[in-house]
């Protein structure tokens, strides 16, 4: 006779089973051959054959020059562009996304269309928003350089989806309007679930608008704005689809994932590129783990 | 100082008209309870002296002044939320400073305050844990503490207790009277328990859906109720109510008669009665007298008996009329046994058709 919680385990252990399988073919088979394949000299010709080569993709002293991965600027700089526009864009995103949400707290008649409305940048798909912003942007025909030049800030149209002073703001900017939504909703989530009568007691308390927020508001949807930065945090940078779109072969703005991309499919130095795909999963799982770490979030239900 | 002013005051809630035409003065420094069954009004009419609430018509004044458009810090006043309403990220601690942060005191005195109402309360060990760490009195006495603290002139209590198990609400009723005798300010109670209500009161509003049915002492409401809903609504058991006819009308008795069974007549006249008219007649369980001799008196079989070592409830019931009758904790009355209960007419209460009693 097996008692009730041993039962209960096997249970638990059968349900899992499934999810692990899934897990296991689709997440840990790639990882594990991606970082095979970026220990060896894998081109086009030899893809099914390749030598295992060490660790040279990533770093390799030849006649006293360093070469791999780790030695190329290109991709040091990708990773600079990479934190840039994951910093900026998420920060950008949170700050937007927790003013839509408290402006779709408010009731009245719109509500309905403001919550709609709010949501149809997250529906449209990047290549859409992306081809959007880049007519709105382009030098002769755009609108945004017809306005400035109509109100006579700028002389003559200005290519700012290509300029290199202004590409990176401009795809922050694309990538703010499409994914604050997101933000707005896990925040205006954590808002309804408020407890009213905790607010009421600020207000007996003599808190004001700007009060309440900071010092109740704030701190208890804190959670919820953590969640949301670890989300939208990991998918900045592994950001590829806007870039790629926007201007893929502008080293301005390439992330990792567009140098991984061109090493592997554009100049087929599958191990080379492995060898960067990996450095972009040790560095998302470095920052990952640091950021979980410093908010807590794994131990949320310990908190309140 | 701080008497309260309630004029005319009418609150909707969209077509609902939860309040209606209510007034109502509370005397500074006075103890009093807003009671009554849920839906009736009275935790809007409390968070409408919060603030929490507009007010549709009619004036609030606190200590003279009208506040119906001042937000709740300007009122002087602070309130005790049923469910605590802690904030869930402040130590216990932050929480009771937290108005006086506000108000930008300096800290010696946000720590002075704070530390004398936790002395006060008990609960200076717990000053750095957070609510969650606390049992539910606990939480209730920093709910608490936080409204002393500020030093309001009035404290608004909604249903406090209500969520402490029986042993702690009892605990915290008695410290709750002592608290109003030590802070001596004005103190309004909402409660759905008239228990709390009766003895922790100096005045007792009794409110039925949105209209102050009455207000008075305790023993005012107790012993002479405006009506059938107060009559009902004070005491437990609930008092008995009997469908009965008027016989006759002298100058200062009326004459009914009791299922029946015998006549009496109580010293309760109705300018508005006449002979005939149908009434009801309404006698706390605690005021019959079983197996004895009073003034009126009727008999039937025991359904059920309650036996709760200081008193018994005999449960009766002849020809659809229920009735309660309390004797003493060792009776030997069983279930089956017939029973006289004897009417005395001193404690008998009248009420006619519309429910309003007899004086």
């Amino acid at each position: 006779m097996k008692s009730v919680s041993e039962l209960r385990k096997r249970t638990a252990f059968i349900f899992l089973i499934p999810v692990t399988i899934v897990l296991l073919s689709s997440a840990l088979y790639p990882l594990i051959s991606t970082l095979y394949l970026s220990l060896t000299d894998a081109e086009l010709e030899n893809f099914l054959d390749p030598n295992y080569v060490g660790f040279i993709n990533y770093l390799e002293n030849y006649e006293g020059m360093w070469y791999g991965v780790l030695a190329d600027s290109l991709f040091w700089n990708s990773v600079r562009n990479t934190i840039v526009f994951s910093v900026f864009s998420v920060s950008l995103e949170v700050i937007l996304g927790i003013s839509f949400a408290l402006i779709m707290l408010i009731e009245n008649k719109l509500k309905w269309f403001v919550r709609a409305a709010v949501l149809i940048p997250w529906a449209i798909p990047t290549i859409v928003s992306a081809r959007m912003f880049e007519w709105m942007l382009q030098d002769q025909f755009g609108i945004f350089n017809y306005i400035l030049i109509g109100m006579g800030i700028i002389e003559q149209g200005k290519a700012w989806t290509t300029d290199p002073q202004t590409s990176m703001i401009v795809i922050i900017i694309i990538d703010a309007w499409k994914t604050s939504p997101f933000v707005a909703i896990l925040v205006y989530a954590g808002l309804k679930a408020l407890p009213n009568e905790v607010l009421e007691a600020g207000k007996v308390d003599g808190t004001n608008g700007i009060t309440q927020f900071y010092y109740i508001i704030l701190p208890l949807i804190l959670p919820a704005i953590a969640v949301a930065i670890v989300f939208r945090g990991l998918d900045a940078l592994r950001v590829f689809d806007l870039i790629y779109l926007i201007n893929a072969g502008s080293k301005d703005i390439m992330s990792m994932t567009v140098y991984a991309r061109r090493e592997m499919f554009e100049y087929s130095h599958f191990g080379f590129g492995a060898a960067a795909s990996t450095m972009l999963t040790l560095i998302i799982g470095v920052i990952a783990v640091i950021f979980i770490q410093r908010t807590r979030l794994h131990k949320l239900d310990e908190m309140e | 100082m701080a008497d309260i002013n309630i004029n005319t005051v009418n609150k909707y809630f969209g077509d609902v008209h939860v309040i209606k035409d209510v007034s109502l003065d509370i005397k500074s420094q006075s103890f009093t309870v807003l009671v009554g069954p849920s839906g009736c009004g009275k935790s809007t009419m409390l968070r409408m002296i919060a603030g929490l609430e507009d007010i549709n018509s009619g004036t609030i004044s606190i200590d003279g002044q009208v506040v119906n458009d001042l937000p709740p810090k300007q009122r002087n006043i602070a309130m005790v939320f049923q469910s605590y309403a802690l904030y869930p990220h402040m130590t216990v601690f932050d929480n009771m400073a937290f108005g006086l942060k506000l108000e930008k005191r300096s800290k010696d005195e946000i720590n002075e305050r704070v530390n004398e109402a936790a002395r006060i309360l008990q609960i200076e060990d717990y000053l750095q844990r957070k609510p969650k760490q606390l049992s539910g009195g606990q939480r209730q006495r920093v709910a608490i503490g936080r409204a002393i603290t500020r030093k309001p002139k009035v404290f608004l209590f909604d249903e406090p207790l209500s969520n402490l198990d029986a042993a702690l609400r009892v605990q915290m009723r008695v410290e709750l009277a002592k608290l109003h005798n030590e802070l001596e300010a004005t103190m309004i109670y909402v409660t759905h328990d008239q228990t709390e209500a009766m003895t922790l009161a100096d005045d007792i509003v009794v409110l039925d859906t949105g209209i102050v049915s009455q207000k008075g002492s305790p023993l005012e409401l107790y012993d002479k109720p405006n009506n059938m809903f107060v009559g009902g609504f004070i005491g437990s058991p609930k008092m008995n109510f009997i469908s009965s006819k008027i016989l006759s009308k002298s100058s200062d008795a009326t004459e009914v008669d009791i299922m029946g069974m015998s006549k009496i007549s109580i010293p309760k006249m109705s300018a508005s009665s006449s002979e005939g008219d149908s009434v009801s007649l309404g006698i706390r369980p605690e005021h019959l007298v079983v197996n004895g001799d009073s003034d009126g008196s009727w008999e039937s079989k025991v359904f059920v008996v309650e036996k709760l070592g200081d008193v018994t409830y005999l449960y009766l019931e002849k020809d659809g009329e229920p009735l309660v009758a309390e004797t003493e904790g060792h009776s030997e009355i069983k279930v089956g046994d017939t029973v006289k209960v004897g009417f005395p007419a001193g404690r008998c209460q009248l009420f006619d058709s519309s429910g309003q009693a007899f004086k």
